[in-house]
């Protein structure tokens, strides 16, 4: 995990006095609200419906046990015991006091984080694959580039007020699970056809929000030396040339859609052809040293007879620790090893929330079985990555007792949700009470697990912050005449084959939410063929028949 | 009274002044005795006979200019100011970034329009050394907060 040298801290620490600062000025009336509003943005504290909320930055999801336990005090000591896990791999307090906010950052420092660009129209924090560096099919580990990014983009003179915010994805393995066709900017680490040397394709001009786009290649291969200066040369393009006249066509796929990606791209080429050998240049060195931060772990040779062993019996013993084995692990790169999802979605709570408790339990947990890290997932899960088969019973023990070993992962109770009316000022709808409503409705894990692989992300509202576009079934809470009504969508994904979800038709009301998903699913059942998901039916059979069935 | 300024890092006496906007009354030659900031779009219009002239010359860009246009005139100008019509609206961060890195310009950049104390480390790390800041900054707590940080990925 990267470690902050002096200067980094520094930068930090005078960011957190730069911000008590502002905050005193504000609140003894030398700035007026018109003037504090950026300087808040710009450290990722909104004015919500209940108090100010601040979103913590976790940079490409990565996080230690003792970053854990800092977040687990500020729930404790400024909030009201709890935080919400985001779809950036951030988390957000809901309930804080503007005047408490320098010392809340200021304990963040202790720990090499802070909320730096979570919000304002700048580059906001990079995310990447939750199973970066473990995961069997990956390439090479994404996150040294990401912290790359972080360290360029972290008060970047030049673009810290673009048209609108700007959001950066980077992927190293087959499988996307980094959403990067989503993305403002896309990076995927690619192996060159003819050389095999490892870099970039960048993709341009996705993202979600009021008008959906899936990314466009604007580079095939970049080699990585030029990660930063390419970078910067679309960042430049979009903030001379972005629309700045109205806010819901000022993010850059309006842009790279209005000329066109092959305009767009020539535009960028030129740029990048006057910087690309200059001070962005990334020497082989700076990427070794770089990745020595991101090292696998030293993993322990496992005697593989005696561990398995062991872990078959246990599986034996416990049909419901072998429910959770299936649901909530997967296969490790290295055998002897497994990867942990833990679920953040009982039935009961708010999706992606995580009380004080919680969190400083499962940093314990880490410390015990997973080399003391922890990841934050898009999908608003934690993630244990390398916990020795030998130990997944204890695990699963400690997760019970804080109720965190719900076996739904990658079922329909997993849910993308935003927070919703509840705490947010743009929303039209809730959310959480939906995501109750579909709890309720669907507690039969039986059925979950045969319905199989599903993806449910919901939003309040059409900026989008819950993914529906690309849910393979999405919720669009819209408001109608001061009633909750919600648009349904199936057929999205953010994988490899990214797409965008088809609307079934009229919107439908608050209580019928649930039975609408019910329909749609029985009507899979009917239809699917054999090992066929959701979603590989829904794009078989096209939205017809989910149609009629919701309709009739 | 003369206005004055930050400019680098210290409060200054301001010595130009903007062109009325449509004064038709300025003449060209005018324009450079009196030290006045002449619009883009009449510089490249009397572009010949200012050049001709002796002077101080001083030009003033909009935010949707094309500073590249400039790259001729770098070596006669003497100031550049750079508009910022709204604080949030950043295109002269690029704006100011280009003629120092692109054109090599060297002379004063200055910033204007809705510039407030919180922006000029930016502005000031993107090439801008000068600034005429928004009426009602405090220009004591502006040159106080030039530089909130002493280090700098960039």
């Amino acid at each position: 995990m990267y470690q902050y040298s002096p200067e980094d801290q520094r930068l930090v620490n005078e960011r957190v006095m730069q911000f008590r600062d502002q905050t005193e000025r504000f609140l003894s009336g030398k700035l007026s609200e018109d003037e504090f509003r950026p300087l808040r943005l710009m450290n990722g504290l909104y004015i919500q419906r209940h108090a100010p909320m601040l979103r913590v930055a976790i940079p490409y999801g990565l996080l230690s046990s003792e970053q854990m336990r800092m977040l687990a005090h500020i729930s404790r000591k400024y909030d009201q015991g709890y935080g919400h896990l985001t779809t950036r791999q951030n988390m957000q307090f809901n309930w804080l006091e503007l005047k408490d906010v320098p010392d809340v950052l200021a304990d963040l420092a202790t720990v090499e984080m802070h909320s730096i660009q979570t919000s304002g129209n700048c580059i906001r924090n990079t995310s990447s694959d939750q199973l970066a560096g473990v995961a069997k099919d990956e390439l090479e580990d994404p996150r040294p580039y990401c912290e790359m990014i972080r360290q360029w983009s972290t008060l970047h003179p030049e673009f810290s007020f673009l048209p609108r915010k700007f959001k950066i994805a980077v992927s190293g393995s087959k499988s996307d699970r980094a959403a990067t066709q989503v993305h403002d900017i896309g990076l995927q680490l690619v192996k060159h056809e003819e050389t095999n040397e490892v870099g970039f394709k960048v993709l341009v001009g996705g993202g979600l929000g009021r008008t959906p786009v899936i990314g466009k290649v604007i580079k095939n291969y970049l080699p990585k030396k030029y990660l930063l200066s390419y970078l910067e040369a679309i960042l430049r393009i979009y903030n001379l040339a972005g629309r700045r006249d109205n806010k819901y066509k000022a993010r850059i796929k309006i842009l790279v859609n209005s000329l066109g990606i092959e305009a767009f791209t020539r535009q960028v080429e030129e740029e990048w052809g006057h910087i690309r050998d200059g001070s962005l240049l990334i020497e082989d060195a700076n990427i070794d040293e770089m990745q020595k931060y991101f090292q696998p772990f030293n993993y322990a040779k496992q005697p593989d007879t005696g561990s398995s062993q062991e872990l078959s019996e246990k599986l034996a013993a416990s049909p419901a620790f072998a429910i959770w084995y299936r649901q909530n692990t997967q296969e490790h790169k290295v055998s002897g090893y497994r990867i942990v999802t833990i679920s953040a979605k009982a039935p009961e709570e708010a999706p992606g929330d995580l009380t004080d408790k919680q969190m400083d339990g499962v940093a314990e947990l880490a410390d015990d079985f997973s080399f003391s890290r922890m990841r934050v997932t898009h999908e608003q899960n934690l993630v244990l990555a390398d916990v020795p088969e030998s130990k997944l019973h204890a695990l699963w023990k400690g997760l019970l007792s804080l109720d965190l070993a719900t076996p739904n992962v990658g079922t329909l109770t997993d849910m993308i949700c935003c927070p919703g009316l509840d705490f947010c000022s743009l929303a039209n709808a809730s959310s959480i009470p939906i995501a109750r409503q579909i709890n309720d409705r669907f507690d039969d894990l039986d059925y979950l697990y045969d319905i199989g692989e599903i993806k449910v992300k919901m939003s309040g509202c059409m900026n989008a912050c819950g993914h529906h576009h690309v849910g393979h079934i999405g919720i669009l809470g819209v408001d109608k005449k001061g009633e909750e009504w919600y648009q349904i969508t199936i057929g999205g994904s953010a994988e490899e084959e990214t797409s965008l979800g088809k609307i079934i038709g009229p919107s439908v009301a608050k209580e019928n939410v649930a039975e609408t998903i019910a329909t749609l699913l029985k009507t899979y059942v009917e239809r699917r063929e054999e090992q066929e998901t959701f979603l590989q039916s829904v794009r078989r059979l096209g939205v017809a028949p989910f149609k009629e069935a919701v309709y009739a | 009274m003369r206005k004055t300024i930050i400019k680098d890092d210290e409060l200054v006496e301001d010595r130009w002044s903007l062109v009325p906007p449509a004064d038709e009354t300025v003449s060209k030659i005018e324009c450079l005795t009196k030290n006045l900031i002449i619009p883009f779009e009449q510089w490249k219009q009397d572009r010949e006979s200012l050049l001709a002239a002796d002077g101080q010359k001083g030009v003033f860009i909009s935010n949707d200019d094309d500073v590249l246009e400039l790259a001729n005139d770098i070596a006669v100008l003497d100031l550049i100011c750079i508009e910022f019509p709204a604080a949030g609206d950043g295109r002269g961060y690029s704006q100011a970034k280009l003629l120092r890195d692109r054109l090599g310009f060297t002379k004063e950049i200055r910033a204007i329009g809705e510039v407030l104390t919180d922006q000029l480390f930016l502005m000031r790390r993107s090439g801008i050394n000068a600034f005429d800041l928004q009426a009602g900054q405090d220009l004591d707590a502006s040159l106080e907060r030039l530089q909130p940080f002493s280090v700098s990925y960039q």
